[in-house]
């Protein structure tokens, strides 16, 4: 078994009862098969035992003793015993000494094999036995009988009829093809049904895994199914645990939201209130509400991006990617800036919608804020879930010395524009909570190309 | 110039109000997302700003149902966050420009300036009339007339600028009125009349450009094409 095949065995539950059923059911087969093959062989000696006796009592009624000799008639109504090459012949004892008194005609081609030896048995009981090699196996019965003579004297015989075995063992030989012929259908049989049984039964487990995957598609956001009363508490729990899991996200948002709003309002009135007399005194209070909001506006950002969820929506890249384009297109209306686009439509990101936004917002942001009228944005997909996203501009690109500054927090190359300065910086802080990678480069189209793979 | 202010925080919401009042430009305020949308719906403004995270009704529905009720006017939002999404989000209901706060009283002044000039289509916030003849700066708030610098009062200018903007249309006295004074202002006055008589022997003193004509029982109308 390859390592591949150990694994799946290992790791499905049907691969795991298919592969109790494939062990279990042959032991059952061959223990069932094994005990109704030794009952049906007992039977066959058991009747041979019966039919021997019946033979030797047979001789016995035929028998008579003359003068102290026994007598037996030439003829015999079992034809087998009067014909020479028969499968069944008897012969007849005396003992004291042991001497061969009689034997039928069938006999007379037919020797009692070597190995057989008469058993003292008591008189009037009977020993049923098997004797012989491979070629000539032979079935036996050896009857004790005495008998009073002349002047009271007690004669033993032992009467003992052989029969050969061919015919029962071709009775047994088409009794075991039968035996193991439908023991073998039925063993397919049930294999076949039990797979059919199996994956049944295991069909609701499939359905929730489905569902599952519908939930991090992003397709629907709860287990909608139906399921049997076994999974049903799992079920509920789940759901439970993916409606607390987005109220929790929900609630954090809210907080941030308002803790952004209850932050960034006062130093906006603290921002209206300087006076514009430029003294020394307002140029510090300025830079201190400035380092504030940056404090603010960083942590913030950083505290949006939340550890990868299993569970996270896949967001479509380009309906959110033209969504940004056209915004910016509005608030840079007075820069005409063309845009060429060239995402898959199914393109998909696998985690926050803000966070998605977060990343696009800022670097198209800065696309059109310093290019000079050309932005390129091109996605691709990665690996399984991941994607490849390139943004480039025709402005005076980044210097080679700031690249590795500005994704770095707070760092800006150009103070001649409004901004923050840490756009860049928030996309890489975001970027790398998804473990992905962010590089600037120079694009061909003359300004910065940013490749971020998510 | 008319300008809706939508902020619940009552500071912020008196900075702004005395700064653009300050700029001479005629302020409503709103403190909820109610009274904006009732605001909105029932005067006819120049501009708005508003706040996203309003109380009652949010900003982004605030937008999104005025231009549902096919409310034109330029629109500011202001937002804490910061974040795109928001901005996004705001921008994709209607609004046409985004503040994150804090922000510098210049900086809002400068994209009103620039949101009033787009919305009645002058890309250029300079523009000539009758071969450079009259000249409007919107940006530095001056106006020429043969190369030569007019001395305007901020109401004189305010109310060329309105015309200007409004070039071909017939603007009412009252229109005038509501969007360039205080809300305090005598309209039964003819201080309209006397600001218009001004300005045209100002502009126009040799009355041969005729640039703002009168249409009787109606208004005035700003006549003259742009140079380009």
């Amino acid at each position: 078994m390859t390592h591949a095949h150990f694994y799946s065995v290992k790791h499905s539950i049907l691969g795991r009862l298919l592969l109790a059923t494939l062990v279990l059911l042959p032991l059952f087969c061959g223990l069932l098969g094994w005990s109704l093959d030794k009952a049906f062989t007992s039977s066959t000696h058991a009747n041979e035992k019966a039919k021997l006796t019946l033979q030797v009592y047979s001789l016995i009624a035929s028998a008579e003793l003359e003068q102290d000799s026994l007598w037996l008639p030439e003829h015999f109504t079992d034809d087998r015993l009067n014909q020479a090459s028969s499968d069944l012949f008897a012969v007849v004892f005396s003992k004291d000494p042991y001497t061969l008194i009689w034997r039928s005609k069938s006999a007379i081609k037919l020797k009692v094999p070597a190995s057989w030896k008469a058993t003292e048995i008591q008189p009037g009981s009977a020993v049923f036995g098997e004797v012989g090699n491979s070629q000539d196996e032979l079935f036996f019965l050896q009857y004790h009988v005495v008998w009073e003579g002349d002047g009271e004297v007690e004669r033993s015989f032992q009467f003992v009829v052989f029969e050969r075995q061919d015919r029962v063992n071709q009775q047994i030989k088409a009794y075991r093809q039968t035996l193991w012929g439908w023991l073998i259908t039925i063993a397919i049989s049930i294999t076949l049904v039990q797979v059919l049984i199996l994956k049944w039964g295991l069909k609701p487990i499939k359905a929730v895994s489905d569902d599952l995957s519908l939930i991090q598609q992003g397709k629907q956001n709860k287990l909608h199914g139906s399921y049997p009363l076994e999974l049903e508490e799992m079920t509920n729990s789940i759901n439970t645990l993916l409606s607390n899991e987005a109220e929790q996200r929900k609630r954090y948002k809210k907080t941030l939201s308002n803790l952004a709003h209850s932050l960034k309002t006062p130093l906006a009135i603290m921002q209206g209130s300087l006076k514009p007399n430029n003294s020394a005194q307002n140029a510090e209070l300025a830079e201190q509400i400035n380092r504030i909001d940056q404090i603010v506006s960083y942590q913030l950002k950083k505290a949006i991006s939340v550890p990868l969820n299993p569970f996270s929506n896949t967001i479509p890249l380009k309906t959110n990617c033209q969504k940004v384009v056209a915004a910016l297109h509005k608030v840079y209306r007075d820069k005409p800036t063309n845009v060429v686009m060239d995402i898959p439509e199914d393109l998909t990101f696998k985690g926050e919608k803000g966070d998605l936004m977060e990343i696009l917002g800022n670097l198209i942001d800065n696309a059109f804020k310093y290019g000079k009228g050309k932005i390129h944005i091109e996605a691709s997909p990665i690996n399984k879930n991941g994607l490849s996203l390139v943004i480039e501009d025709n402005g005076n690109g980044i210097a080679t010395e700031y690249r590795e500054k500005l994704l770095q927090r707070g760092e800006r190359a150009d103070t001649t524009q409004i901004g923050q300065g840490i756009g860049l910086s928030v996309v890489a802080d975001i970027v790398s909570s998804y473990q992905g990678s962010i590089e600037i480069n120079q694009s061909d189209l003359g300004g910065a190309l940013v490749t971020v793979s998510l | 110039m008319r300008i809706l202010i939508v902020e619940d925080e009552d500071k912020l919401r008196g900075q702004l109000l005395s700064a653009l009042q300050d700029k001479k430009y005629v302020v409503d305020v709103a403190k909820d997302g109610e009274e904006a949308l009732h605001l909105g719906q029932e005067y006819d403004f120049d501009l708005a700003i508003v706040d996203l995270g309003l109380p009652k009704i949010n900003g982004v529905e605030v937008i999104e149902r005025w231009r549902a009720n096919s409310i034109a006017f330029p629109i500011i939002i202001l937002t804490a966050r910061g974040n795109w999404e928001d901005k996004v989000e705001g921008l994709d209901a209607g609004a046409d420009d985004y503040l994150v706060k804090p922000f510098h009283l210049e900086e809002l002044f400068s994209r009103i300036k620039a949101l009033l000039r787009r919305s009645t289509g002058h890309a250029h916030p300079v523009i000539h009339f009758a071969n450079n003849t009259l000249v409007l700066d919107l940006s530095g708030k001056k106006v020429s007339v043969d190369g030569r610098a007019l001395e305007l009062t901020a109401y004189e200018y305010n109310t060329l600028e309105y015309l200007v903007l409004h070039r071909g249309k017939t603007i009412t006295k009252t229109a005038l009125t509501e969007h360039l004074y205080d809300q305090d202002f005598d309209r039964d006055s003819n201080v309209i009349e006397v600001f218009v008589g001004r300005l045209r022997k100002k502009i126009d003193p040799n009355n041969t450009l005729k640039p703002i004509c009168t249409v009787r029982g109606q208004g005035y109308r700003f006549e003259l094409l742009p140079d380009n």
